[in-house]
């Protein structure tokens, strides 16, 4: 019986029982997968992999414009130098003249200069809110201002993939499922690959849980259930045990999850989209400068991004990572060596296909007079123009009014396609 | 004023209503209590609507948890990182300059000097919270009381990483102390406990340099920090649209300068300059206040000058009065009353509840100035929370589970013996909720989007099963008590029976259906003894201090049919709704 999409997709139990099979076996495990996976038109599958940085990165700390007068009066105790006179590990990494890339993003420097690292700066919504979690929902959804939205556009964009989507086509390593998933679309949230799967029911996988998950498609239940089964036989299938990072990563939640990211890649899963987070941006406090509670964070990211890439080297032509985070920090330090809640903020573009070696963006209006309420950085770019810049060429989707309804804006020019 | 309960025109019976508010105002039923509760629902009501309950059995249970309800001076007294002990342990020439952690026998030696002066480290103080909070889930009379202190620890939601968790013992007793009283008074005590005043990082916060301070000169660096200011109007009192600005919350940030902790954090010569520091102003007559539970006003952070908060004008040189002021003005606001009444809904009634309940729980909260107990009171006499036992699909519960209540329902459902948490604790985590350890201010979340996906739910599936084979370290669990020590005579039989046992009160039709087909799978035994599970691996880190890490006992020989099916029963979906 020759294995068709249909039966990896189906929710329902009956079409995976009906090939006899307890689990994917083994011998057609990961190619029957890959092909599937390969989606329609024999288009090379790409996989973009996003990183939401929870709590506001200060995007001014992250990539800092050099010697600027208003922010030596505004931040002096957060900034750094670019110049002979801080200690070599303490300087900005100088990227164009203008701007510097904070130390403890060093990792991510050999990028930059291989220019497969852009940078864009001054990006944020268009409603004002400075509360993280109506911003994180309104970055998620894509939908700034609209609170009603229900559908992430990580969800959207799998469903314009123009192909069925197989079990891991979209998946979040995370705890919970992140409103960006959330949707029609079949989307997968696991919060750890290496315990993922049934454990002590995984002899009962076949009907047993098939009809336990797979019942109505009206209740919540079942519907992620069918996927989930799906999904974990075809990991069982891949044998990613088997597949060893080729890299260290950081101890973290975000190292984690990046490590787990590249095994879905490198067992050739079909993986598209993929989410990851990292906590702790909201650097209220103690921010500091060369070290603080910024730096660490900044160091944690930029070290488990440069062990990703390492580790999925030989998919360096099929991956885009992108960040984000829902906004950025005021301009002025606060009274306790922190930031608070501000506006724009800076993402990163890691790829070959990135149009990389460039800060993108509007110069920055960092005068008081030119400041946002008179205390933050203005966003002159539009969060749905960056990743629709991104996941338009990356994927090969549309990015209209499908992917982010209500906006009709010109996608930004970050990757190729 | 005797209860009137609307339950009949909901469809429900007395025991299907005992079984609902058994799942919904508490942590669900254990065996044989839906029956009891269902001939005389309005005295057990009553019973949860006291202000207090005594309860000597858990009290015996929670004797052996030490952490439990101490102040944060207390939690700094008998608590400390190893790290430390070693630090103290060379000062005072016990152990030898130089001597490093990773030296076993300084290890042991460390050990010893713990055990000597009665110390324990931070992970133990982690464990021993989390094994409070679930024996407490578990064994309390008093359930109400404990599905509210968990909804208010998420509302007034404080992360316990690092050394953060050291105030956590008293702020969560006390957020269970207030659960059924008046929300102002909630309200009030976070504003001045030591965890939410670090955790959203108002203990720097103060008066800057060019500004008036209430007493003496104002610090000469540093100022205001407006994140606590903010997530009091947006999470704790008026909600995101309460009608607020920017201004509001800097004003707001103005009016709270001041209010800190007592030092507790660094090197013991930084923590004696800045108690000296205090002492100084104190002797020199500076209004200062401090606490049992560690707070401290310091009177010369705090900005005097006249603040205006929401249009109301806070005279200039009042201190603390100011806070209390907004407190109040907060507290009493409708935008509030919607706000908590809104909360309180989506805990007992549904994810996304009728916008007319919240307008007449609303109601009550604002008539009463904020009393708990009379919301709730009013919720269970509203036709709305009953029809929820039937509102999900297929008239299923409206609620699934978050996982710190699926698990507890499973125990409480099972009769299980629970020795200890040890085997517990990785489950939570490993579902989504390590508790005390929800990074952002709004908690964990409580609505199905967030729980409901396919790796969280294999998650429970595995617990359910693990749990009725007993592999769960700690825990037992013994089928055959919920059948009165029958043994069903087929896989039929057996199902029937555990599903009423574990689901009472509802109707059983579509689980039946959609379970019987597995129990009549023959073969499903040998497959269930033949279960063999990888082994797990590290999973996320969190900085916990191990407190999540994995402990699990190792899978057994399944003994029979009874465990499969309980097993089965739990991981179904209509164990996930509440």
């Amino acid at each position: 019986m020759p294995i068709t999409r249909r039966a990896f997709v189906t929710a329902g139990g009956l079409s995976v029982v009906a090939l006899g099979v307890g689990g994917v076996p083994t011998f057609l495990g990961r190619s029957a997968l890959a092909r599937v996976a390969d989606g329609a038109g024999g288009r090379r599958r790409k996989t973009l992999v996003t990183i939401f940085q929870r709590g506001a990165m200060d995007g001014l700390a992250a990539v800092q414009p050099i010697d600027d007068p208003h922010l030596r009066r505004a931040r002096p105790g957060l900034l750094l130098r670019a110049d002979g006179r801080a200690p070599d590990d303490e300087r900005l990494i100088d990227l164009d003249g203008r701007f510097g890339l904070h130390p403890a993003l060093g990792a991510l420097a050999p990028f930059w200069r291989q220019e497969r690292l852009a940078v864009l700066h001054g990006v944020g919504s268009p409603v004002a809110t400075r509360s993280h979690f109506d911003a994180q929902d309104f970055m998620e959804t894509g939908r700034p201002g609209d609170k009603r939205a229900t559908s992430g556009w990580l969800n959207r964009a799998t469903g314009l993939l123009g192909h069925e989507a197989t079990p891991f086509s979209t998946v979040a390593v995370t705890p919970a499922l992140p409103l960006a998933l959330r949707g029609d679309a079949p989307t997968l949230a696991i919060a750890d690959l290496d315990t993922f799967g049934v454990g002590a029911a995984g002899d009962v996988t076949d009907q047993t849980l098939e009809a336990l998950y797979a019942r109505t498609s009206r209740d919540l239940l079942t519907q992620t259930g069918g996927s989930g089964l799906d999904a974990a036989r075809a990991l069982d299938a891949a044998r990613l045990g088997q597949i060893a990072p080729a890299a260290d990563y950081p101890r973290s939640p975000l190292g984690d999850s990046l490590r787990q990211i590249a095994q879905l890649i490198k067992g050739d899963l079909g993986l598209e989209i993929a989410f990851a987070e990292a906590g702790g941006w909201d650097t209220h406090a103690r921010q500091g400068a060369r070290r603080g509670t910024f730096a660490r964070r900044a160091q944690d990211l930029a070290d488990s991004i440069a062990a990703f890439w390492a580790d999925i080297e030989a998919y360096h032509d099929d991956v885009v990572v992108m960040t984000m985070t829902e906004f950025g920090r005021t301009v002025a330090a606060n009274g306790t060596g922190g930031t608070d809640h501000g506006r724009a903020s800076a993402l990163f573009v890691l790829g070959n296909a990135a149009e990389g070696g460039r800060v993108w963006g509007e110069p920055l209006a960092l005068a008081p007079e030119a400041l946002e309420d008179g205390r933050d950085l203005a966003v002159t770019t539009d969060f749905r123009a960056a990743f629709a810049g991104v996941a338009g060429p990356h994927l090969g989707i549309a990015t209209d009014e499908r992917l982010f309804p209500g906006w009709s804006g010109a996608p930004l020019g970050l990757v190729r396609g | 004023m005797p209860l009137s309960l609307p339950y009949p025109a909901a469809g429900l019976s007395a025991l299907d209503a005992a079984a609902f508010a058994l799942d919904r105002l508490g942590f669900g039923p254990r065996p044989g209590q839906a029956a009891r509760v269902a001939r005389d629902l309005e005295g057990w009501l009553d019973e949860q609507f006291r202000p207090s309950l005594p309860d000597p059995d858990l009290e015996r249970r929670l004797g052996e948890i030490r952490a439990w309800g101490l102040s944060l001076p207390e939690t700094v007294r008998l608590y400390k990182q190893p790290s430390a002990v070693l630090r103290e342990a060379i000062a005072d020439g016990e152990l030898p300059a130089g001597a490093v952690q990773r030296d076993p026998a300084v290890r042991r030696a460390v050990h010893a000097r713990m055990d000597r002066l009665g110390l324990r480290s931070y992970a133990a103080l982690r464990r021993e919270l989390v094994e409070a909070k679930l024996t407490r889930a578990l064994a309390a009379r008093h359930q109400l009381r404990e599905t509210l202190a968990d909804l208010w620890y998420n509302h007034f939601n404080v992360y316990g990483a690092g050394v953060q968790i050291v105030p956590v013992p008293g702020y969560d007793a006390a957020l269970r102390r207030g659960a059924l009283g008046r929300f102002r008074d909630l309200l009030g005590m976070t504003a001045r406990h030591p965890a939410m005043l670090i955790y959203l990082t108002n203990d720097g916060s103060h008066v800057p340099p060019d500004g008036t301070a209430l007493w003496g000169r104002p610090p000469r660096r540093g100022g205001v920090n407006e994140n606590y200011a903010r997530e009091l109007l947006e999470l704790h009192t008026l909600g995101v649209d309460g009608g607020y600005t920017l201004r509001d919350i800097q004003e707001v940030a103005r009016a709270f300068t001041g209010r800190g902790t007592v030092p507790f954090r660094g090197s013991p010569e930084g923590l004696a300059r800045q108690r000296a520091a205090v002492e100084r102003i104190q002797s020199r007559g500076a209004p200062v206040v401090q606490d049992a539970e560690g707070f401290l006003f310091r009177p010369n952070w705090h900005d005097a000058g006249a603040k205006t908060v929401l249009g109301r004008t806070l005279p200039a040189g009042r201190g603390m009065q100011d806070g209390e002021d907004v407190l109040d003005l907060l507290a009493a606001h409708p935008s509030t009353a919607r706000h908590i009444a809104h909360t309180l809904a989506v805990r007992y009634v549904a994810d996304d509840p009728d916008p007319r309940l919240v307008g007449r729980l609303a109601d009550v909260f604002q008539r009463t100035a904020g009393d708990v107990l009379a919301v709730m009171r009013a919720l269970v006499q509203d036709p709305a929370f009953w029809a929820a036992a039937t509102a999900g699909p297929d008239g299923a519960r409206s609620k699934v589970k978050t996982p710190f209540e699926y698990v507890v329902s499973a125990l409480r459902a099972t009769g299980a013996d629970v020795r200890g948490t040890r085997g517990l604790t990785p489950m939570l985590k490993a579902l989504g909720e390590p508790l005390y350890h929800a990074e952002a201010p709004t908690g964990f979340p409580d609505h199905a989007e967030a729980w409901v996906n396919a790796g969280l739910l294999l998650g429970r599936m595995d617990f359910a099963l693990r749990l009725a084979r007993g592999e769960v370290r700690q825990v037992r669990v013994d089928p055959y008590a919920l059948t009165g020590g029958r043994q069903p005579e087929s896989a039929e039989a057996a199902l029937a029976e555990f599903a009423a046992a574990l689901l009472p009160g509802r109707d059983l039709a579509s689980t039946l259906d959609l379970l019987a087909p597995i129990v009549r799978e023959p073969s499903f035994a040998e497959r269930v003894g033949a279960a063999a599970r990888a082994e797990p691996a590290d999973g996320g880190r969190l900085d916990d201090g191990g407190a999540f890490a994995d402990d699990r006992t190792p899978a057994q020989q399944a003994e029979d049919t009874a465990q499969f099916v309980v097993g089965v029963v739990l991981g179904a979906p209509a164990f996930q709704r509440q």
